[in-house]
């Protein structure tokens, strides 16, 4: 026989674990994603929100930050300056292009898949007045440039941490 | 006419030279740990506190002629001038919010000057001194070298996996 007390502190411990946990997806297709996320837009990474220093959240987001919407491809144009909270990381001035939900004053897009850097100069008048579709294919375009620019980046880096430890 | 046009011209010419020398920076390329740890009077690990704005109230992108000037937190200081807490630091690289760095740098007149890129190790969004293990400077520099090929890995392998989901979306 399980104590009554034993019961109700096991149900606060499970209450508070359910209150902190994000469902985190897999990634659908381009084409499950454009359809299901209920707003989709180019933002500006404004100023990031920094973590305090050391201290861990249990649950938190990788990053959130400031953002201004540059360009609205899915979704209502009414929007202010929210924050955006995703776990892949933002840096300050970059472009994304976002897949995600506004919840409350924070826009929403907790998977890195959601989240997709384009080159830092992308115009967005190269998308103006082109069909949905188009205009998501030429922003992956762009993420693509700047995906395989960061690679080149990152081989240089890595190439020069190993040069430390060859004797 | 035409003789006032390049007589104007020719004034202004020291002038565009002038302009043009205050706005460059000679950037040396990497040669080796070495000679950088050698060669750097000061390596501190800081934590970037703030970045330049890069947007102006009214939209325009503001022009840093590539010299970014960031606020950095200094943690710890593995060789040169003991300062500590927030200092200015000027580089061609853009740190980002919130992260810690090992950086190789040079301090002059209350401020840092860590030109290149290959000046700035990223030691992640958390870290702790206690992190910084070995006894010699040399060994605290391996250390921390090693921290950050473990972390570039690791960013290598999920920046891979994004480029594949790219290239399957464009492949449709």
């Amino acid at each position: 026989m399980v104590p009554l007390k034993k019961i109700s502190i096991l149900t606060i411990v499970l209450i508070a674990f359910t209150a902190n946990a994000r469902i985190i997806g897999k990634f659908p297709g381009w084409d499950k994603l454009k359809a299901d996320s209920q707003y989709i837009a180019v933002v500006r990474c404004a100023n990031p929100i920094p973590a305090k220093a050391n201290v861990l959240v249990e649950g938190a987001t990788e990053s959130d930050s400031e953002i201004q919407i540059v360009f609205t491809l899915k979704g209502t144009n009414n929007v202010s300056s929210p924050n955006l909270l995703t776990d892949h990381e933002l840096s300050s001035g970059q472009k994304y292009l976002v897949f995600g939900y506004f919840n409350n004053d924070a826009y929403c897009a907790y998977e890195r898949f959601r989240v997709v850097p384009l080159d830092r100069f992308f115009s967005t008048h190269s998308i103006a007045g082109l069909p949905f579709d188009e205009q998501v294919d030429t922003l992956l375009k762009s993420a693509l440039e700047k995906a395989k620019r960061q690679e080149a980046l990152d081989q240089e880096e890595e190439q020069r941490l190993e040069d430390a430890f060859k004797k | 006419m035409e003789r006032q046009n390049f007589k104007y011209y020719l004034a202004m010419l020291p002038l565009f030279i002038f302009a043009g020398t205050a706005v460059a920076f000679i950037s040396q390329s990497f040669s080796s740990w070495g000679n950088l740890t050698k060669n750097s009077p000061d390596i501190i690990i800081a934590r970037c506190r703030e970045t330049p704005e890069t947007m102006k109230p009214n939209g325009h992108m503001v022009d840093t002629q590539g010299w970014i000037i960031s606020n950095m937190e200094v943690v710890s200081v593995l060789k040169g001038a003991t300062n500590s807490g927030n200092v200015k630091l000027g580089s061609e690289y853009c740190p980002r919010q919130g992260e810690f760095y090992l950086i190789f740098s040079n301090y002059h007149d209350g401020y840092y000057t860590s030109t290149e890129s290959y000046r700035f190790v990223p030691l992640g969004l958390q870290f702790s001194t206690n992190m910084i293990e070995g006894v010699t400077l040399d060994e605290r520099i391996q250390n921390l070298l090693e921290r950050r090929l473990n972390s570039l890995n690791q960013q290598m392998k999920s920046e891979q996996e994004e480029k594949q989901r790219l290239e399957d979306g464009l492949k449709n």
